[in-house]
């Protein structure tokens, strides 16, 4: 009886760890373009400097295609000047930053919002050769949760922009 | 005791660890990133010889430079060079060949090194950096082979350099203003270096993660010197202009760099009566921290 108590309380455990995994595992994975990175030796800096932000979980980084691809702890939000103060202070500079990201798409005040909901983050949407404003206006009619690929940029004062290439329906 | 160094440098050089190496011998107008610690010890051997005079002397130096170098930023570095210097020479007096030696610590350089311009490219880094900095009297000048220059000596410099995933291309042009001392007054320094490397493995860069990778090195390094002073008037036995080319070797890995060169004589165009180099060999390992 005791045993089947313990077995319970350890799959209660690990659903909760799997529930909650999924639900801040919404900013799957972010690619920096990283100007300037053109050496081996270069590379340690950059790890280093990017190690220091609290927010990132695992850095990958990919010398021949100068770009640095990382994951974020489950629950914390992408603070993009952190990612650049990082890159900047290893002595490079950020050409872009591409994400993977689960969230949906909503419209406010004439605006389309990419809302990540468990991070309560949110970026403004721009028009891409990729995505017209008309097709993007219909995912937000159809209010399902989506998955994008797409390029981020940094705004003073206003959330950051994203530039959507790629979405996928997912409920 | 002389011997046993040699041998110990000539393992370190010449050791299959070590691969024949070859060294940078120019600066780099790339700066360490902000916070970062790189040491760089060096082993370099010249040979000088073909005495014009009588007393056919001939000296082998041994230099162990030890480099510290602090990124306060990532566009200003500091850092201090320490070397160990072993002097030995060789002349003959009245038929009879005999040998002097001196050793000890020599001039401490502290530099400091400004990035005044950058440009970055996906895979490319271009770069525009200034020098300046001491050179301190820690040298015995009252030395018989004097191993400093007994005064303090300002150097500025400028350094350009455009490196790329495939290769890499460097200029430096460096000038230590040398001042008096016990009334002797080294000439002007003007070094003037440009080097190029390019790698050779792996040829193909692999798609994904960090690899390290083997350079081969070309450089050519020259340095104009003004003639001596004492008391006033000029050494004419001093002064003149080399220019060495310097083909080597270079293992750069993520957190070290080993490298080695050869330096050897293009032009040798010296005032009056000196020593030549004839070579010098550099070996050379760089950590990051």
């Amino acid at each position: 009886m005791r045993s089947k108590i313990y077995i319970i309380q350890i799959i209660t455990i690990a659903l909760c760890f799997f529930i909650a995994h999924n639900v801040f595992a919404e900013i799957e994975k972010i690619d920096i373009g990283v100007e300037g990175l053109s050496c081996p030796f270069c590379v340690w800096g950059l790890e280093k400097k990017l190690k220091e932000v609290k927010s990132i979980d695992k850095i990958t980084v990919y010398l021949k295609q100068a770009k640095a691809e990382i994951s974020l702890k489950s629950d914390t939000p992408l603070n993009i000047a952190s990612l650049k103060k990082a890159v900047k202070e290893a002595g490079f500079s950020v050409g872009y930053i591409y994400i993977i990201a689960t969230g949906n798409l909503t419209e406010k005040e004439d605006q389309i919002l990419f809302y990540i909901k468990g991070l309560g983050q949110e970026f403004l949407v721009y028009e891409t050769d990729a995505m017209s404003k008309a097709k993007l206006l219909e995912v937000v009619k159809s209010n399902v949760t989506i998955r994008i690929e797409g390029k981020i940029h940094e705004h003073k004062d206003i959330a950051p922009s994203l530039g959507i290439e790629k979405i996928e329906l997912l409920k | 005791m002389n011997k046993i160094i040699l041998a110990l440098v000539a393992i370190w050089v010449f050791s299959p660890l070590f691969v024949f190496a070859v060294p940078i011998n120019s600066d780099v107008a790339l700066t360490p990133f902000k916070g970062q610690i790189i040491i760089r010890n060096q082993a370099k051997y010249t040979r000088k010889a073909n005495d014009p005079t009588e007393k056919d002397r001939d000296m082998q130096i041994w230099m162990f430079p030890n480099t510290f170098v602090y990124g306060l930023t990532e566009k200003l570095a500091f850092s201090l060079t320490a070397p160990y210097i072993i002097k030995e020479q060789k002349s003959t007096s009245a038929g009879i060949r005999s040998a002097i030696s001196d050793s000890g610590i020599g001039d401490i350089n502290l530099m400091s090194k400004y990035r005044v311009w950058s440009k970055d490219l996906s895979g490319e880094a271009r770069r525009i950096s200034l020098i300046g900095g001491l050179e301190l009297p820690t040298g015995d000048d009252k030395a018989q082979l004097k191993l400093g220059s007994g005064s303090i000596d300002p150097i500025v410099g400028v350094l350009f350099t455009r490196q790329s995933l495939n290769q890499e291309f460097d200029i430096d042009l460096t000038y230590q203003f040398n001042t008096e001392a016990s009334n002797y007054e080294f000439g002007d320094i003007l070094k003037y270096n440009l080097a190029y490397q390019r790698r050779v493995w792996p040829w193909k860069l692999p798609e994904k993660g960090v690899y390290s990778q083997l350079n081969l090195v070309f450089e050519l390094n020259g340095e104009y010197t003004q003639k001596d002073k004492s008391a006033g008037s000029l050494v004419k036995d001093s002064g003149g202009n080399t220019l060495f080319i310097s083909p080597g070797i270079q293992w750069v890995a993520k957190r070290w760099v080993l490298e080695s060169s050869i330096q050897l004589p293009l032009i040798k165009d010296l005032n009056g009566n000196q020593l030549e180099t004839d070579y010098a060999i550099v070996t050379s390992l760089r950590l990051t921290f």
